[in-house]
């Protein structure tokens, strides 16, 4: 579904909790615009769409935004400064005028404002904020490392041709598929 | 169904081996009552608990099958964990699933034959043991499991494995996918390796035994999602529909002997540690080349002071397995592994020579596991923004592979199974294992398999090349209930029959007298219509 | 395809005596046979070419296929052309004991003389006689009693043969008489009426056929086919299915597996073109087709968040469990439409959500030159990939039809229900017996009544 939803009216008596955990239903399948109606999230709303605006510019590429509100509640977790962070990030992309990373990133000082911005893009690219096994998940088919290689790889579990179909030529490693 | 006036055959376990074993008697119209340690499961809901697995935890396929509290199975987290207690200089970390259908939920697949050879080690080559049949014998139960499992292979004898066959392969081999084609060209032009198809349970082009075809999940491992490969799972409705009774979370542990030292029953405890006692006339364990010795251990009583089948003392004894040795290479010309299923080819002529009398023979596989999982993480690792990264990302999964150095290994009755003094949930003693891979497989790997895997990767093209550092496990366990036809040194005779009690079976990879190098699960599938055959027999005798 | 071999080989055996013209002959009544599909119903799964036995559900019980052999003791050895013609266009066996219309008769009716004489030299001369007898049909009272057959024919039943419409082309009127013929479509995808029997003014506009919905396949292009292409048709009967579009399940597999994809490309041709001549009187003016249903969408929104109860995601996680495997986690399917997209596909654009129900219960099974396309069962089956009862085929069900279908068309586990026993019921059994029982009480009545008056 490409157009955003009315949020079904029961949902406003939905508690703090469940909207924390489960932001997902809020937004469910949806790509919601930007301006998602505030009081949908509660405080996580507060920076729901700077972490959007942040994660936009540091991985330029489509983005679903129920990962993102599952991404921002984990990192939400453990760091009371992340309102602080994003807005840092904000400003120096603004400051380079920047729409896309190669941009800005560089201009980023070394210390927790570019760990976070490091673990924004580990997010995305692995739907997960650490290599271990215990972290949590907030993505599978949609982490961006699957896209890298679309064009000729399958996301693991999902089938990729009628019966003895794969057959294929070894495709370049460049360029990148665009997604 | 009709009822029958025979007691029905008691069944511990639901692997591939007991569900073989018992549809082989619902056809001769014995009952069959199975006892399964661990819960049932939907294949809906093991797919979902892979896809909703962290990518870090994807690798290892215990992951999708945690442990229930009565049936403990090692994994690194819950139940399981600290399951096995370890010793010796070479790790026996296995990992199996004690749940219905078995550990074939996880299996690759593969079903590679044994050779006339590989079953002769000892009056071939001087080690090791014969087996107590010739491969001539073996040979029509490894069609039977073929076609039981639905095993696709090729036509032309020369990609055969061995081409020694009496009917051809039910389905024609699969596609290599880009990788795979793009090794077997490099292996054959540079250094004359055959790299031929793997022989492997999956459907190959069309439905077989109404489970679907293969269309390239690339998931085998850790579960397939839609059936195409085999697994123990899809026989259990067909079972049950055709009046066999399954029992799920009955663990059993206890196997009762009477005044004659025959089986008379077998003691299970349910989730609640419950004890319930199951009578019968003809019992099979076949639960595992772990959990088998593990029972047999615990049962010892006042005649069986060593355990029950152990007048012999090799119960738990010759553990072996394949062990292997994983070549990471990074390469400057794509291979894209990951189209096809996980392991689809295979070089196996390196496991045939008289150098066996001197040290063991080797397979070389591409593992063809989708790369992506393997390398992000790395890639992110490099401080990698925007298109850099995607590029990055990118050109490790293409370029980077695997390749695994499987061994064969020689029984030794040191590498064993005992009962620790570590307890699980249900109060039932942890197994523990000492085991040493032994200078056959150490000489194998500075003498052959190392330098083969050099040459291999030199002939890639390999810019970097990373080894495994240590033997780790293939997850193929053979030999804790090894068989013979001598019963002072061994535990069943050649139809899996223990020496010791004559209506007690033990099929299955602990029977198993040599490893060779392939996966072992055909062999113990064999063994199993081997075993089915005799079973009935006597089942009908009675 | 194996039967086919089967049949071919049947033919070489006694082919090597036979005249030029008569192999000619059997050729062609071979070609009609499978054109008529005679072994859909009586070739059973591991049987014997037409040696029958196979249990045909419909909605008034089961119907046993005979054994239409040339066998002497249990087939058709000794019926003659006439007999052989009889039986084919007017219903009535041998014995003169009527057949029931579970056998197309009224459709083969439109069979010419010339091709029941080609049908009845291939079956008599190339199909190997089995010496199986088949069980009998047992419907309910009052259907068991043939002799009512007599009068639902002469409602019913038009005369034998095919009259040319002359101001149509030739290709035309070959699609027609094979429509109304042998290939017999009206059969499923026309409505019936209360006695069972099609209404010829809603010709092709739909029907329920067991737990299978045979849809409207007029050329209207809301209601039936009317956006598919000449060349659409002929490849959706040649392979079974259309990407982007539909794809043939159930009766219609099995027709495309035995029947039309052997047809020759005139005749799918010709069939193509009398079908995209057919209207819709009761059509809607406007709106969109069963077959321009639903978006991709992603089934994974779940990924993360934990469970609640009642599950706001079941249906998704149905979905992603069960089915993503294959048709994709955006319901897209494969890249080279094997398996096929979920949205704009009639299983579930369509307003009637039987096809959808009964595809994840029974699931689909085609062969065709393509290959081998198999959906496994997810209903109570051995086979079934996974047990799904009726509840969580309703909510699968409704999580297709309103992510990736007609978001209007709603399913309960009670249909889900009826579908799993073979679909809806027919009322005919219990109004003919309610209706001999009130015609049996009001004869009592009379009885009594004129009994008292004579005794006064």
């Amino acid at each position: 579904m490409s157009t955003s939803r009315d949020l079904p009216a029961g949902h406003v008596h939905l508690s703090r909790r469940q909207v924390l955990l489960s932001g997902a239903a809020m937004v469910a399948g949806g790509l919601v615009s930007a301006a998602l109606p505030r009081w949908a999230f509660a405080d996580s709303s507060l920076h729901f769409i700077p972490f959007m605006q942040v994660s936009r510019l540091l991985v330029n590429h489509e983005l679903d935004d129920a990962v993102g509100a599952r991404m921002l509640a984990l990192l939400q977790v453990d760091d009371p400064q992340l309102g602080q962070k994003l807005s840092q990030l904000l400003a120096i992309a603004r400051s380079q005028q920047a729409t896309v990373v190669e941009a800005f990133f560089p201009a980023i000082p070394a210390g927790p404002v570019q760990a976070l911005a490091y673990r924004i893009i580990f997010g995305w690219y692995t739907g997960s904020l650490t290599a271990t096994r215990s972290a949590k998940s907030v993505a599978f088919e949609q982490a961006l490392t699957w896209r890298t290689t679309q064009d000729i790889l399958t996301i693991p579990s999902y089938g990729i041709s009628g019966p003895n179909q794969w057959q294929r030529a070894n495709v370049p490693v460049l360029p990148v598929p665009q997604f | 169904m009709a009822e029958s006036s025979l007691s029905p055959v008691v069944i511990v376990g639901t692997g591939v081996v007991g569900v073989v074993i018992a549809e082989q008697l619902l056809d001769a119209g014995i009952p069959v009552l199975m006892l399964e340690a661990g819960p049932r499961v939907s294949r809906a809901e093991i797919v979902e608990n892979y896809r909703n697995l962290p990518l870090a935890a994807k690798g290892n396929p215990i992951e999708c099958y945690p442990s229930r509290p009565w049936a403990p199975h090692p994994e690194p987290a819950g139940a399981g964990k600290g399951y096995l207690q370890l010793s010796g200089t070479d790790s026996y970390a296995q990992s199996y699933v004690r749940y219905a259908g078995g550990s074939t939920w996880h299996w690759a697949g593969t079903c590679w034959r044994l050779t006339p050879a590989d079953m002769q080690l000892h009056s071939r080559y001087g080690v090791g043991r014969d087996w107590a049949f010739d491969y001539a014998t073996l040979e029509p139960y490894y069609t039977r499991a073929e076609y039981q499992l639905g095993v696709c292979g090729p036509d032309d004898q020369a990609l055969q494995w061995p081409p020694q066959r009496s009917k051809p392969y039910p389905m024609p081999a699969l596609p290599f996918g880009p990788g795979e084609a793009r090794f077997t060209e490099v292996v054959r032009e540079k250094l004359g390796l055959n790299n031929i198809p793997t022989a492997q349970a999956r459907n190959s082009g069309t439905s077989y035994d109404d489970r679907p075809a293969c269309c390239g999940n690339n998931n085998c491992v850790p579960v397939c999602p839609i059936g195409a490969k085999y697994d123990g799972a899809t026989a259990l409705s067909r079972l049950e529909a055709r009046g066999a009774v399954i029992r799920d979370n009955a663990v059993v542990w206890r196997i009762e002997t009477n005044a004659q030292n025959r089986i008379e029953a077998v003691h299970y405890y349910d989730p609640q540690r419950q004890s319930h006692r199951v009578s019968g006339t003809l019992f099979i364990i076949a639960c595992n080349g772990l959990e088998t010795p593990k029972l047999l251990l615990m049962s010892a009583d006042g005649r069986n002071p060593d355990g029950i089948a152990n007048r012999s003392g090799q119960v738990g004894r010759n553990m072996m397995d394949h062990p292997q040795i994983t070549m990471t290479v990074t390469l400057e010309e794509p291979y894209w592994a990951g189209v096809g299923p996980v392991v689809n080819s295979g070089i196996m002529e390196t496991s045939q020579g008289d150098f066996r009398a001197e040290h063991a023979g080797a397979y070389f596989r591409f593992n063809n596991f989708a790369r992506n999982r393997f390398v992000t993480f790395d890639a992110l690792q490099k401080g990698l923004v925007g298109k850099a990264l995607d590029e990055e990302i990118r050109r490790m999964t293409a370029c980077t592979a695997d390749i695994v150095l499987a061994h064969e290994i020689l029984p030794d009755a040191n590498n064993r199974l005992t009962l620790s003094d570590k307890k699980d949930g249900l109060g039932l003693p942890k197994p523990a294992i000492h085991y040493d891979v032994g200078d056959y497989v150490r000489r194998s790997l500075e003498v052959y398999s190392l330098p083969i895997a050099n040459r291999i990767a030199d002939a890639m093209g390999a810019t970097h090349r990373v080894f495994s550092k240590q033997f780790n496990q293939s997850k193929h366990i053979m030999g804790g209930t090894i068989m013979g036809l001598d019963p002072a040194n061994s535990v069943v005779d050649a139809e899996c029959r223990t020496h010791d009690h004559p209506n007690l079976f033990l099929p299955g990879g602990g029977a198993m007298a040599s490893t060779a190098c392939g996966n072992s699960t055909l062999t113990m599938v064999a063994l199993a219509f081997k075993a089915a055959d005799a079973i009935v027999k006597q089942a009908q005798e009675a | 395809m194996l039967k086919l071999k089967q049949l071919a080989l049947s033919l070489l055996l006694i082919g090597g005596a036979a005249q030029a013209n008569d192999d000619a002959l059997i050729k062609k009544g071979q070609y009609l046979a499978i054109a008529s599909d005679c072994t859909a119903c009586h070739t059973t799964e591991h049987g014997q070419p037409f040696a029958g036995g196979k249990a045909i559900d419909s909605p008034v019980g089961q119907i046993i296929a005979t054994n239409i052999t040339p066998s002497n003791t249990a087939g058709i050895g000794t019926y003659t052309e006439q007999q052989f013609a009889d039986a084919l266009r007017k219903g009535v066996r041998a014995d003169g004991a009527r057949l029931y219309p579970a056998m197309p008769y009224t459709a083969y009716a439109t069979l010419t003389d010339e091709d029941v004489h080609a049908l009845y030299a291939y079956f008599m001369s190339a199909v190997k006689p089995v010496d199986r007898v088949t069980e009998q049909t047992h419907l309910p009272f009052p259907l068991n009693l043939r002799v009512s057959l007599f009068f639902w024919n002469a409602l019913f039943l038009k005369a034998p043969g095919y009259t040319p419409d002359a101001t149509k082309s030739e290709a035309w009127n070959r699609g027609r008489y094979l429509v109304d013929g042998a290939t017999h479509c009206s059969t499923c995808h026309t409505p019936r009426g209360m006695l069972m029997q099609e209404k010829p003014r809603e010709a092709f506009t739909g029907a329920q056929v067991g737990a299978w919905y045979a849809p409207n396949i007029t050329a209207n292009a809301t209601s039936g086919i009317g956006e598919w292409s000449q060349d659409d048709l002929v490849t959706y009967l040649k392979t079974g299915r259309l990407a982007g579009k539909a794809q043939a399940a159930g009766s219609m597999a099995e027709a495309i597996t035995h029947s039309f994809q052997y047809l020759s490309e005139d005749d799918l041709a010709a069939i193509a073109e009398y079908m995209r001549s057919i209207g819709d009187s009761s059509a809607p003016a406007s709106g969109s087709s069963r077959f321009q249903q639903g978006n991709a969408a992603n089934s994974t929104a779940f990924r993360g968040a934990p469970l609640t109860f009642p599950d706001d995601h079941a249906g998704a996680r149905l979905y992603s469990g069960n089915c993503a495997s294959c048709h994709g986690t955006l319901a897209q399917g494969t890249k080279d439409a094997f398996y096929p997209s979920l949205f704009h596909n009639s299983a579930t654009g369509a307003a009637n959500p039987s096809n959808l129900i009964a595809t994840i219960l029974f699931g689909v099974q085609r062969h065709t030159a393509e290959g081998d396309v198999y959906m496994p069962p997810f209903g109570a089956q051995p086979s079934a990939l996974n047990h799904l009862d009726d509840r969580q085929i309703a909510t699968l069900s409704n999580w297709i039809l309103h992510n990736y279908g007609n978001a209007d068309v709603t399913v309960s586990p009670e249909q889900v229900a009826e579908s799993r026993r073979g679909g809806p019921a027919s009322s005919l059994v219990m109004f003919a017996q309610a209706g001999i029982a009130a015609g049996a009480l009001l004869l009592a009545v009379l009885i009594i009544v004129v009994w008292r008056r004579r005794r006064r």
